[in-house]
């Protein structure tokens, strides 16, 4: 069963997290969101029991940490920039740090080059993410000593204590989320995702929404992905074949060659779309329609009790929110 | 299933001439009918009309006697099933299991009999040990098997092959034919082959020949296959065997009719 | 020497237990050959033939073309070697897409430093060799039929004037008659040009009439490299292969079977078969 799915995110083991009812994954997932965005400001205590969450989730998976640091990765920069962002905007509470800016034309073209020089290398780098960052404190040391030359622009670069709490705070929360939906994507099928998504966006039928219609695209989709993958990698051999040269060319010839990557690519794909569409139709499917389901999702008593303890732990939440208890 | 076409015309919008005209013939319940013509000669366009993806210029398509409309298509179409040309782009299913329930969740069937029935006809293609598997694992021939066991999952009264082995290898071929051949003899199913290839026509009760929109000939397989040169003038190339024959008749020498009795029921054992 | 392979082997990833290739080793003349590749699908065909341009590196073994070593390295550059040796898959929508015929033909030569000029007369060759009519070359190769797109697609490399072109499986998917006749212009380019021509098929019957030479190919290896006639003769090892009798073959056998028919030489053809059952009327007198 384990080469059944071979795109998406999905890794295959036997563990708690795996059998566990993709709906109540999903739910869960929901509920942590709201969740972790009703806590408090800066409250660290009820951030540490939301991350302790996605925790149990990785310790249950089976799956090593490693690939989930690596999701991580992605978002690291929109993580740092919301810090910076905090760092320079919030001006509330004890002054932590008074760091005197100086632009002058000599270290703001130093810092530019660096930068230049930092994006056309980044593709050999090793811990790029890590350089950048470094180099981004680097720009500020520079930025406090004038070097040379005339001084454009002056100002002081204040750090207060909220900043950098809050600061925190808010990479704490975006790191719970990424970790909760890494954990869900990790270790549910993407089929199975798709149905628990048409199971959850039931109530919707009631206000005449066709969410099978969308149900069906998001399935058909991914079923699409590993072939159109396999598509793009024959058209790359076949205009390879024809001199086609996708390394050593230059811009212009790259986007002639980009034509004849995309132009079959749209042909095979309508192609393919078309024979779906009518294979579909004869077998009888009709948009909207209600039809039955060979996949049948049964909730087992983990399931309830995982969703039962994290709805007691948001409906506490909620509770403390609404000032029932102090939170 | 009988199939009734009267007058039928079609055009595809995109081109200037029509492929048929006046189209008529008959094909009778629970028969083997094979239609041949070379590509082009518009046999799939056929196939398409009778399950209702395309739809008539003109002229009528009966069904058991119940004109094929909009209203009456999708009770229609429950009763038939058709094997497409390309075994990749109608795989719908994510896994075999998928794919064959997926007619069988279109027709509203209980999901207890729906295991039933995937069960029965995965076993009868020889498919149940890839119920699990997705498509990407499978052979052509493979896929072209789970399609049938789709359709026959439906116990469909029609099934179609519309040139459902051009695009497989020998292999692939060879168990499609010898499915045909089989769902001919063990259930009481009408079967239309849609093929260049006269040899999987051989099999049939009866094999209409097209070229450009007209039907050059109609009958038997003995009695079609002897008219060599309307099979060669519609675009299509007599067997070897066949070749062989016509030559044969030419000339002079002994045992003469024995050898070529032989020929003969050899093709047609083929 | 044209292709050169000793020992190849192939595999997907370096931990793989399968191999795709297992020590294949073979040699194809840069010129005058027409070589046929068979086999089961799975069996390696497709591997072994994107090894010939670089499309492919092999894992093990020494793959040599046009005497030049196809290594794996950053410095090899692989373009020299797909101008030398032209390769037409199966399906030709995975390659057309310029607005003309002629354009999408020129798209080969441009790419290798052909002017326009240059490009437009090489394409305008390639397409009178393999039997576009001219007046084609002007229109959307998209509202060609099946059997048109497939003789553009073959033009698109022809027009390279590879000193090798392989073709994988260039009939299927043809009618009856359209194979018969892309054959026929095939054994009459390579006649004309002198092109070696090496083309992957699973129809016996072309086999039959067209091979020279034949590769087999069975789980990755290379199993047999010779004559139609002598893999055909051989019946036990056709069956290990998982490969068919041509048409005729399977008739004159029946024949024989009966007792009708004898003959010393397998008939392989129509033709054959023909004078194999009139000489033999004549030998029973």
């Amino acid at each position: 069963m384990n080469d059944s799915i071979v795109f998406g995110q999905y890794i295959y083991r036997n563990s708690f997290m795996h059998k566990l009812d993709a709906r109540v994954k999903l739910i869960s997932l929901v509920l942590m969101m709201i969740g972790v965005f009703l806590i408090p400001k800066d409250h660290f205590i009820l951030l540490g029991i939301a991350f302790l969450i996605p925790i149990l989730a990785i310790l249950f998976s089976k799956i090593s940490l490693f690939k989930y640091l690596k999701s991580l990765k992605q978002i690291a920069f929109v993580m740092l920039f919301s810090f910076v962002f905090q760092l320079i905007g919030n001006h509330n509470g004890e002054l932590l740090l008074k760091l005197p800016i100086q632009f002058t034309v000599v270290n703001i073209a130093i810092v530019v080059l660096a930068l230049i020089i930092y994006f056309i290398v980044r593709k050999y780098l090793p811990f790029k993410f890590l350089i950048f960052v470094l180099l981004l404190i680097g720009a500020t040391y520079l930025f406090r000593y004038p070097i040379y030359g005339h001084i454009i622009h002056s100002f002081d670069f204040l750090i207060y204590q909220e900043g950098v709490i809050h600061g925190l705070f808010l990479i704490g929360r975006v790191f719970v989320i990424i970790l909760a939906s890494t954990s869900l994507t990790l270790t549910t099928k993407p089929t199975d995702l798709t149905n628990a998504l048409e199971w959850l966006l039931q109530p919707l039928e009631w206000i005449k929404i066709k969410t099978s219609i969308f149900a069906m695209m998001i399935s058909i989709a991914l079923r699409s992905i590993p072939t159109l993958f396999n598509e793009t990698n024959r058209i790359l051999k076949a205009q390879a074949s024809r001199g086609a040269d996708f390394n050593e060319s230059s811009l212009k010839e790259q986007i002639g060659q980009m034509v004849s990557l995309l132009v079959p690519m749209f042909v095979i794909s309508i192609k393919k779309a078309e024979d779906l569409a009518d294979a579909m139709e004869a077998r009888g499917y009709i948009p909207g329609e209600k039809r039955t389901r060979l996949v049948k999702m049964t909730f087992k008593v983990s399931d309830y009790m995982v969703l039962g303890a994290i709805l007691l732990l948001f409906v506490l939440l909620i509770l403390g929110k609404c000032g029932v208890y102090a939170l | 299933m009988k199939i009734e076409f009267k007058d039928v015309t079609f055009q595809y919008y995109s081109e200037e001439k029509p492929v048929f005209e006046h189209l008529s013939f008959t094909i009778e319940q629970g028969t083997t009918t094979a239609i041949l013509g070379h590509n082009g000669s518009g046999k799939s366009t056929i196939a398409k009309l009778i399950v209702g993806l395309l739809v008539p210029n003109a002229g009528q398509i009966l069904i058991d006697d119940v004109e094929l409309t909009e209203q009456t298509i999708d009770e229609i179409r429950k009763r038939m099933g058709i094997i497409f040309q390309n075994p990749d782009n109608q795989f719908v299913g994510v896994t075999v299991r998928d794919d064959i329930a997926f007619g069988l969740e279109n027709h509203q069937v209980p999901r207890e009999e729906m295991i039933q029935q995937i069960e029965k006809y995965a076993t009868l293609v020889d498919m149940k040990d890839y119920l699990d598997k997705s498509p990407e694992k499978l052979s052509g021939g493979q896929k072209q098997r789970v399609a049938i066991a789709g359709a026959l999952a439906m116990e469909t009264e029609l099934i179609i092959f519309d040139e459902s082995t051009s695009m497989l290898d020998p292999k692939g071929t060879k168990e499609i034919n010898q499915m045909m051949r089989s769902l001919k003899e063990n259930f009481q199913k009408s079967i239309i082959t849609i093929t260049h290839q006269l040899e999987e026509a051989i099999f049939a009760d009866r094999v209409m020949v097209l070229n450009e929109g007209k039907i050059v000939l109609d009958g038997t397989p003995q009695v079609v296959l002897k008219e060599k040169d309307i099979l060669e003038a519609s675009g299509l190339k007599l067997i070897d065997g066949l070749d062989v024959l016509n030559r044969l008749e030419k000339d002079d020498f002994d045992h003469k009719s024995s050898i070529m009795e032989a020929l003969w029921e050899l093709i047609f054992k083929m | 020497m044209g292709i050169d392979f000793q020992n190849v082997d192939f595999k997907y990833a370096k931990k793989a237990t399968t191999k795709q290739l297992d020590q294949v080793s073979f040699s194809i003349q840069e010129k005058d050959e027409f070589v046929m590749i068979l086999g089961q699908t799975g069996s390696g065909k497709s591997t072994m033939v994107q090894h010939m341009n670089g499309l492919l590196l092999a894992s093990g073994g020494q793959v040599r073309i046009f005497d030049q070593n196809i290594i794996r390295s950053k410095k090899l550059k692989l373009k020299p070697i797909r101008r030398h040796v032209g390769l037409v898959f199966q399906f030709p929508e995975y390659q057309i897409f310029e607005s003309t015929v002629l354009k999408d033909v020129m798209f080969g030569p441009k790419n290798f430093g052909k002017t326009k000029e240059e490009a437009e007369q090489l394409a305008k060759d390639a397409c009178q060799l393999i039997g576009i009519p001219s007046d084609l070359l002007e229109r959307s190769p998209f509202n060609l039929s099946g059997g048109q797109m497939r003789r553009v697609a073959i033009a698109g490399s022809l027009a390279i004037d590879p000193d090798i072109l392989i073709l994988d499986e260039p009939t299927v998917g043809l009618d009856p008659k359209g194979k018969d006749e892309l054959m026929d212009l095939l054994v009459d380019i390579q006649q004309k040009t002198h092109k070696t021509i090496i083309m992957i098929t699973h129809d016996m019957d072309i086999v039959a009439n067209y091979a020279k030479r034949v590769l087999v190919m069975n789980h990755g290896k290379l199993v047999y490299d010779g004559t139609v006639q002598e893999l055909f003769e051989n019946e036990s090892h056709l069956k290990q292969y998982n490969l068919d009798l041509p048409t005729s073959a399977l008739l004159a056998k029946g024949l024989k079977e009966k007792g009708l028919l004898d003959y010393q030489r397998l008939p392989l053809t129509k033709s054959q078969l023909y004078t194999a059952i009139v000489r033999g009327g004549e030998d029973n007198e």
